[in-house]
């Protein structure tokens, strides 16, 4: 009788120390802050106020969107923190291109999966200011992640969501974005100019107004003597849609990228046509529905080097 | 073993029960036990980017540079950058390898 309770208490001891172990594993993983890579290894004092430095997205399959977006563009993944981790940094050729993010869709909400740009200031919170006093709101207030830097989330005054971040690492640097990149962001809102206008209060932007075939509105927003991101007006005649940004990224083949789409489950949304710089530009959506554009960007597309 | 030792164990297990329990409300349990609850992102966009009504003349990409610009009136909400500006372009220079 005694031997068996004895085994019993010698079970139940190692049993707990188990128990104990697993605990401790636990609770460190979440006590563990989440942490972002630097977006620019290594560090650089490069900073470009205006320019979209990083791009995420949000969805409720990342495993999903890994298999899509490896299988359009040959993206890696590297998964935050291993196990079970809900942020994973997309890479292409060992570049970090692009963070994703899974999350639950609120449940109730009409709500869809969406690319985001995150725009560089130097200062987010004095950034935050100026948007709020010029009709800004917030969706996320600042937060700090020590390696990534500072960044909030915001809507401009027609309800346009994007991001700003004050990279603690620097921002990346004024190259041509290569195949697989992100290359340009279109903002479509339906009073383009006091768009422009909120755009050029918080960042500083230069606004050029281009001419245009169809008679909307076509801004392009510079910094630096580059062009950053256009300003369109919202295209009529079709059913009303709430203001937003568009991200692109390169293709050397717009349409046969935009084929890919489809076979990889994703979908077309504007055909690959022709743009102001004679490439193809389409808008396609993963197979969650998150938006983005194709746009064809030849080397020789871009002017000379400005001073 | 004694009762000693059986108290020292039920002491050390309530000890990581509560730093346990303290992790949780620090971070949050997450989705699908994810670490980044709290993350500044991860907004989802309402229902309604369609994109019909994108016709021929609807340009959304950048110019090649130096293309000639609209005719500027002076009722822009926004301050139009000088007339003897050109339309700045993308960067040329490749990266680095």
């Amino acid at each position: 009788m005694n031997i068996c309770r004895h085994r019993t208490r010698h079970l139940l001891s190692h049993g707990l120390c188990a128990v104990l172990l697993y605990a401790t594993c636990v609770a460190t993983v979440m006590a563990a802050p989440f942490e972002l890579p630097p977006l620019v290894t290594p560090a650089s004092a490069e900073h470009h106020v205006g320019k979209v430095i990083w791009v995420e997205l949000v969805t409720p399959d990342l495993a999903g969107a890994k298999a899509f977006y490896s299988g359009l563009f040959g993206w890696t993944f590297q998964d935050l923190q291993g196990g079970k981790a809900d942020f994973a940094v997309a890479l292409l050729d060992g570049r970090p291109v692009a963070g994703l993010l899974q999350r639950a869709v609120p449940p109730g909400e009409q709500r869809q999966p969406a690319w985001r740009g995150f725009i560089a200031v130097r200062d987010v919170d004095a950034a935050k200011a100026i948007a709020l006093a010029h009709g800004a709101k917030v969706v996320f207030e600042p937060k700090t992640y020590p390696q990534r830097g500072r960044q909030a989330v915001l809507a401009d005054p027609e309800g346009a969501v994007f991001a700003i971040l004050a990279s603690s690492s620097g921002d990346p640097a004024d190259v041509l974005a290569a195949p697989g990149e992100w290359i340009w962001a279109s903002v479509h809102a339906q009073n383009p100019d006091t768009a422009a206008a909120f755009y050029q209060t918080l960042f500083g932007y230069d606004v050029f107004d281009l001419q245009s075939d169809d008679g909307l509105e076509h801004l392009i927003l510079s910094s630096d003597d580059y062009a950053r991101a256009s300003v369109n007006a919202l295209p009529g005649g079709s059913p009303p849609r709430h203001p937003h940004w568009l991200n692109f990224v390169r293709v050397v083949d717009a349409v046969g990228v935009a084929a890919k789409v489809g076979a990889l489950g994703g979908r077309v949304l504007v055909e690959p046509h022709a743009d102001r710089h004679g490439g193809q530009v389409a808008v396609v959506a993963d197979p969650t529905g998150a938006a983005f554009g194709l746009m064809e960007w030849s080397d020789a597309d871009t002017k000379k080097e400005p001073r | 073993m004694n009762i000693k030792h059986e108290r020292w164990m039920v002491g050390a297990l309530g000890l990581l029960l509560l730093a346990g329990l303290c992790a949780c409300i620090a971070t949050g349990p997450g989705y699908d036990g994810g670490v980044s609850v709290g993350y500044v992102g991860g907004y989802y966009e309402p229902y309604g980017s369609d994109y019909g009504g994108w016709g021929p003349g609807y340009h959304v990409a950048p110019p090649r540079g130096g293309e000639r610009r609209s005719v500027q009136s002076s009722t822009h909400a926004y301050r139009p950058a000088p007339p003897s500006r050109s339309t700045p372009s993308l960067p040329t220079r490749p990266r680095r390898p």
